[in-house]
């Protein structure tokens, strides 16, 4: 390939001297933004990376993951409006969870599935649910979940950021939901957008490789000239590693989001190129892609299905919800099983997210509410339990029975499969430490194997 | 539980019909203080005051708690708070909590002590530290201290060298050479304005140090001319956007554009520009509309002033549940951050665990803020602006209403009412929720919210008929509402509300009050600027000296510059720090002599290199033994592209954003306002929103619109580096500069030379110039076509060098 990397005797030169000898210098950097040098996790873990989907506008917990029977006049017609799942159910057959007809590939996954049903939401709002289930506050501003965990534990890729939101519209909140706020702004995530440009200045607009090469060489001998007399300025010399990261990362990106290179088998088993119902994009590409980034050694992967418009948000009917759920049902299984077959499950977690749930009335002509709480999400991978539901709800899906767990608690038991104490992962910011669980969070020991 | 409740019911009762009773004579030292001691004290002692309790104070037991009640009335078991919380069935209300109740014989005791009269030995008030004090250095008065002796007093050339080299020389470190002209020139030039000298400017800086003037006589020149200039304003206007975190947008989930926001923007600028005097500046900007004015002018001015005020976030979506408590709470940590190096807001919901700021100072606070009514800039469910400030007289102003002010009355109270309905409802709810059954609890949730609705419909008709009222000129900006103090809310939460506090100044800063005329009269924010600036008040000029200084110098001499509490960092040089903060209240509250005053220091003037045995001694250059090397900030970046370019707009933005007009606006949580309006003018005057962050911002650190951004980052990531390989606006920038070089002369060297120099503000070295003409040479080769190689090649240069850590980094 014309464009394959075949680095120049400066670039080799300047390259020995720096990020090939990887992985020094990226943590290097980051042991240059951070003084407290936390790198290394606090226990033991069996997670290593993170892929996190999250599904826009709270979806219905009463048609997808803790189906409610229709029964008895539950059907929305009577005088409390009721209104039970209007897509059917079945139950896995091994491990018997149910799961709505919504998700019968999911479904099929279930036996490598965790799922929590009695979650209650941090607020009855989309942006602030959205923000609380990222950040752990639905108010003020805070750093994303990602880029806590990105700051707790580095990265194992100096050639991408350790961070990557591959989201095709703005979420509700916008850029807040994975701004790294008040930590170094390394720990940021990367807004990725489907398509031949997935990372921003990635390729030059116009310029040859050639070219590149030449500037390359001439900035790095000014550089050279000029750090001659400032040998002792280590932002200096960790810029000069940037330019050398950044142009390994011309390369190394853009084959990370290349799936030509995906056999057809595994084109198939995501349904990539699949006619999209909707306006969605393919979300088969962000899986996918997904998987490449785990194996790539990036941290924190996030997916957002929609924006924050057209999304789960049916208030006015459910039905809405079918497209949604075809679009993302047999990439996100296949997912699942894919990392399952490489093996890389078990330091993988997926996590399956949405802000908050639906109410059990129906809402206008077949639409239904916000819902608080209570709702679902799941987790698979990563030492969860497996083919395992937490928490019970009552018969119409309106309130937790047992076992309720709140969006710190969760976090919590996330930072634990990797190894993070929730409560040692902190950071000094305007005189006091803060932590993505702020004074909560509780480990969900039940739903860990 | 039942059985417990028995028992207390059977104890409260004996003790009501025999109130003289036959029990022992109960001794405070011997019986009561040990029950404080190992049940009480913890929370409520001499390290923490929970809900302004002291069990160690002898006075704070007899007086009103923040909950507004009395924990001991001598005499009265039943009106005596312990009692009733002791003896409590509600976990959540029981004390101590978690814990079992106290024994019955332990409640006996104390229930006997009350009603023998709760005797309490003078003897035994405490000792602990007395409330409104501290002994930690920034309460303490700024000293005027002298400039002190050093060793070697031909270095130094102001007082404030002094300071600096007497601490130097105490460490024995040596101090740097000068810096040389050419990098003074671009320090200065970037420090003040934001951008670089052109090479014009440059060889006529270099012309004047060889002058008679000297080094110091033509740097002091460039001092003054420099902020002189309007991009002062608008890079140190920048400083204070930073500060009190300043945006186009609210902030709410809807992100609401603010269309006159910018009025303010440029008051900050021009006041920057103006000099305005510094304590002159904080009351405009907190009670500006209270200050007489001799023209319409002068008034609106003052007005769009308090747009501080109004800039504070903003939060939710229904106008029924709309959180002012949050909004309230962003202003008074501005307010505590920018101007006091105060965390206060930890006071909303706890005494802070660390600063001498109770509970009771936050709502002495609050209840200004509270008297006080903000400008509404919309809501998803409330889709029109309200409450925002005329700029016309008052009588045009009420003849353009009058047509519509019957109706806008009409809906107006009709909201009030409802509102104030569902804000008792919450209360009455709040307090029985604790003993209501589940079923009940659910009932009370749904009556409320049918409330609620009803409510939030009256609000869309309001929102729909204002509306339809063709706007007037008006600053988003505050005005005094009905005067009130506020109640202490218990653990931060509205429906609890606690005993009220009148309108003060935290007791550790002076602890003024407002008088009794004033107090019925007005919101106390006038009274509140005078008590920031006071000078009792040892804050305020000590904290923005600081910050000056970390603009110059990259850090503080208190590092934490929004943190001067007990867990924010000491300063490095107490006497510096007090020296220049009694200079700058002496100049009259100039930020502009301020300036002067630390750049005509040698220690400014130092070189930023390095010496290899300071570095083992002091590697963060504390002692100031050269100077700190910074890295550009996003703004300057930006700038300096378009400067070099030639297609900087160096026009003040003075007209709002071409926003939609509001008779239009639909945004919401689906579609919040998104719009951009790029422009080629300076970075200061680019749309700021909350919710969507420039991508660009966020690469190089740019400042958080939603909290005060102390200092900016200084990050170094691939990112950026890849910003500078392959940005597009980059690019462009760099073909149009390349494209005039190319104009500009025959000879490449000489063009060379030129990029160099504008760039890099200097002259290039042969050797320099060899490799980039070599690069030129190679560079060519790479296209076909003769005409269009030349300015690829050159434009191949401009990107290289723009890419180089000199370019990004001020010496």
């Amino acid at each position: 390939m014309s464009n394959q990397l075949i680095p120049r005797r400066s670039v080799i030169r300047s390259l020995l001297g720096g990020s090939l000898l990887m992985p020094g210098v990226l943590s290097e950097l980051l042991a240059e933004d951070d003084p407290t040098g936390m790198r290394h996790p606090h226990h033991a873990a069996p997670a290593k990376s993170i892929i996190f989907i999250y599904a826009t506008g709270g979806v219905s917990h009463i048609d997808t993951f803790d189906p409610k029977p229709t029964t008895k006049g539950r059907d929305g017609t009577g005088k409390d409006k009721l209104m039970g799942n209007i897509f059917g159910a079945k139950h896995n057959p091994r491990c018997g969870t149910e799961v709505s007809n919504l998700f019968p590939h999911l479904r099929e996954v279930m036996d490598e599935i965790c799922v929590i049903r009695s979650m209650k939401a941090s607020h009855f709002d989309h942006s602030e649910a959205t923000l609380g289930m990222h950040t752990g506050s639905a108010t003020f501003a805070r750093p994303s979940v990602g880029s806590w965990i990105s700051y707790g534990l580095g990265t194992l890729n100096q050639n991408l950021p350790s961070f990557i939101v591959i989201a095709p519209h703005l979420p509700y909140g916008g850029t807040q939901v994975y701004a790294s706020d008040f930590l170094p702004a390394v720990h940021q995530g990367t807004r990725v957008i489907p398509g031949a440009d997935p990372i921003a200045n990635l390729r030059p607009p116009g310029s040859s490789q050639r070219l590149q090469d030449l500037e390359y060489e001439l900035a790095d001998s000014l550089n050279r000239l000029h750090a001659s007399s400032r040998a002792h300025d280590s932002a200096l010399t960790a810029r000069i590693k940037s330019f050398e990261t950044a142009f390994q990362m011309q390369q190394s990106a853009p084959e990370a989001f290349d799936l030509t290179q995906e056999p057809a088998h595994i084109r198939n088993l995501y349904g990539l190129d699949r006619k999209m119902k909707g306006a969605g994009a393919d979300f088969a590409w962000q899986c996918l892609v997904a998987r490449r980034l785990v194996e790539r050694g990036v941290r924190f992967i996030e997916l957002i299905d929609t924006g924050s418009r057209p999304n789960w948000d049916s208030h006015g009917d459910m039905k809405e919800h079918a497209d949604l759920a075809y679009n993302v049902d047999q990439p996100t299984a296949a997912l699942v099983a894919d990392l399952k077959r490489r093996g890389m499950l078990d330091n993988t977690i997926v996590f399956w997210a949405t802000e908050f749930g639906r109410t059990p009335a129906r809402e206008g002509q077949n639409g239904r509410g916000h819902h608080r709480d209570c709702f679902s999400v799941w987790l698979a991978g990563g030492g969860f339990k497996r083919g395992h539901v937490h928490g019970v709800t009552d018969e119409i899906g309106k309130y937790t029975v047992d076992d309720r767990v709140d969006v710190h608690d969760l976090h919590a038991t996330i930072l634990h499969q990797l190894g993070i104490d929730h409560e040692r992962l902190t950071f000094r910011h305007a005189g006091r430490d803060f932590r993505l669980t702020d004074v909560h969070g509780r480990i969900v020991k039940e739903i860990i194997s | 539980m039942k059985r417990i409740c028995a028992i207390f019911v059977g104890c409260l009762s004996s003790i009501l019909t025999s109130p003289t009773g036959a029990a022992e004579p109960v001794d405070y030292r011997r019986d009561i203080q040990p029950i404080w001691q190992q049940h009480c004290a913890k929370c409520h002692g001499a390290e923490e005051q929970n809900g302004g309790i002291n069990f160690d104070d002898r006075a704070s037991i007899f007086a009103e708690a923040d909950s507004g009640k009395r924990p001991v009335v001598a005499g009265n078991v039943v009106a005596s708070e312990v009692i009733k919380r002791v003896t409590s069935i509600d976990e959540n209300l029981r004390m101590p909590p978690e814990v079992g109740p106290l024994s019955e014989l332990q409640i006996n005791t104390l229930k006997n002590w009350i009603s023998q009269g709760a005797a309490w030995p003078q003897a035994d008030v405490s000792n602990t530290q007395k409330a409104g004090t501290s002994s930690h250095w920034s309460f303490q008065p700024i000293a005027d201290p002298q400039p002190p002796d050093v060793q070697d007093a031909s270095w130094t050339s102001s007082p404030l060298d002094h300071f600096v080299q007497a601490k130097r020389e105490s460490a024995g470190l040596e101090v740097g050479q000068d810096a040389e002209p050419v990098v003074l020139i671009r320090r200065a030039t970037y420090g003040l304005t934001g951008l670089p000298p052109t090479p014009e400017e440059v060889e006529q800086f270099l012309e004047a140090v060889e002058s008679p003037r000297g080094l110091e006589g033509a740097f002091s020149d460039l001092v003054d001319e420099l902020l002189a200039r309007p991009s002062y304003g608008e890079r140190w206007g920048r400083h204070w956007m930073d500060w009190v975190r300043y945006a186009d947008t609210a902030g709410d989930n809807s992100d609401f554009p603010i269309p006159q926001a910018y009025l303010y923007r440029n008051y900050i600028i021009d006041a920057f520009n103006g000099d305005v005097p510094y304590d002159r500046f904080l009351t405009e900007q907190i009670a500006g509309d209270l200050l007489p004015a001799e023209s319409q002018e002068q008034r609106n001015r003052q007005t769009i002033a308090t747009g501080y005020l109004a800039m504070a976030r903003r939060f939710g979506s229904l106008v029924e549940r709309y959180p002012w408590h949050l909004t309230i709470e962003d202003t008074i940590d501005n307010l505590g951050r920018t101007m006091l190096g105060l965390t206060l807001s930890c006071a909303r919901c706890h005494d802070h665990k660390f600063d001498p700021i109770t509970t009771r100072d936050y709502y002495g606070l609050y209840g200004i803020f509270a008297s006080t009514r903000y400008p509404f800039p919309g809501i998803e469910l409330f889709q029109s602006q309200r409450d925002f400030v005329p700029l016309i007289p008052a009588e045009p102003a009420v003849a353009a209403m009058r047509p519509y002010q019957a109706e806008s009355d009409r809906l107006t109270a009709e909201l009030d009412m409802l509102l104030t309905a569902c804000r008792q409802r919450a209360m009455e709810d709040a307090a029985r929720e604790s003993h209501a059954s589940l079923d009940e609890q659910r009932k009370m949730q749904d009556e409320l919210d049918a409330m609620l609705i009803k409510a939030r419909r009256a609000g869309e008709k309001l929102a729909d008929h204002l509306k339809k009222i063709p706007p007037i000129p008006t600053a988003y900006a505050v005005q005094d509402a009905e005067p009130q103090d506020a109640c202490i809310q218990i653990k931060g939460e509205p429906a609890r509300p606690g005993a009220v506090v009148p309108r003060t100044f935290p007791k550790i800063l002076g602890g003024q009050t407002l008088n009794e005329a004033d107090a019925n009269s007005s919101s106390g924010r006038l009274e509140l600027a005078s008590w920031i600036i006071s000078p009792k008040n040892p804050l305020t000029a000590r904290v923005i000296v600081n910050r000056v200084w970390q603009r110059h110098f990259g850090v503080g001499i208190v590092p934490s510059t929004s943190d001067f509490g007990l867990r924010g960092q000491v300063p490095t040089h107490p006497e510096l720090l007090d020296w220049l903060a009694t200079e700058f209240v002496r100049s009259g509250w100039s930020i502009k002599q301020l300036n002067r005053i630390i750049m005509n220091s040698r220690t400014y003037r130092l070189s930023s290199e390095d010496i290899k045995e300071n570095l083992a001694h002091d590697p963060r250059n504390r002692y100031y033994w050269k100077f700190n090397r910074q890295r550009l900030d996003a703004e300057s970046i930006r700038d300096t592209l378009l400067m070099i370019s030639g297609t900087l707009d160096v026009t003040p933005l003075t007209e709002p954003y071409p926003i939609p007009p509001h008779s239009q606006w639909k945004y919401t949580q689906h579609h919040p306002f998104k719009d951009d309006y790029p422009s080629q003018k300076r970075s200061v005057y680019l749309m700021t929103k909350r919710l969507t962050a420039r991508p660009y911002l966020q690469t190089f650190d740019g400042p958080d619109p939603n909290v005060c951004t102390s200092d900016r980052n200084q990050s170094v990531t691939p990112l950026q580096a890849l910003y500078f390989f392959n940005d597009e606006f980059l690019h462009e920038q760099a073909g149009r500069f390349a494209a005039a070089l190319d104009e500009s002369a025959d000879d490449d060297r000489i063009r060379a030379k030129k990029a160099f120099r504008t760039i890099l503000c200097r002259e290039p070295s042969t050797k320099e110039s060899d490799f980039m003409l070599k690069h030129i040479a190679a560079a060519r080769e790479q296209f076909e076509a003769e005409t269009l190689a030349n300015q690829q090649a050159w434009s191949s240069l401009v990107r290289t060098l723009l890419r180089l850590n000199e370019f990004v980094y001020v010496d």
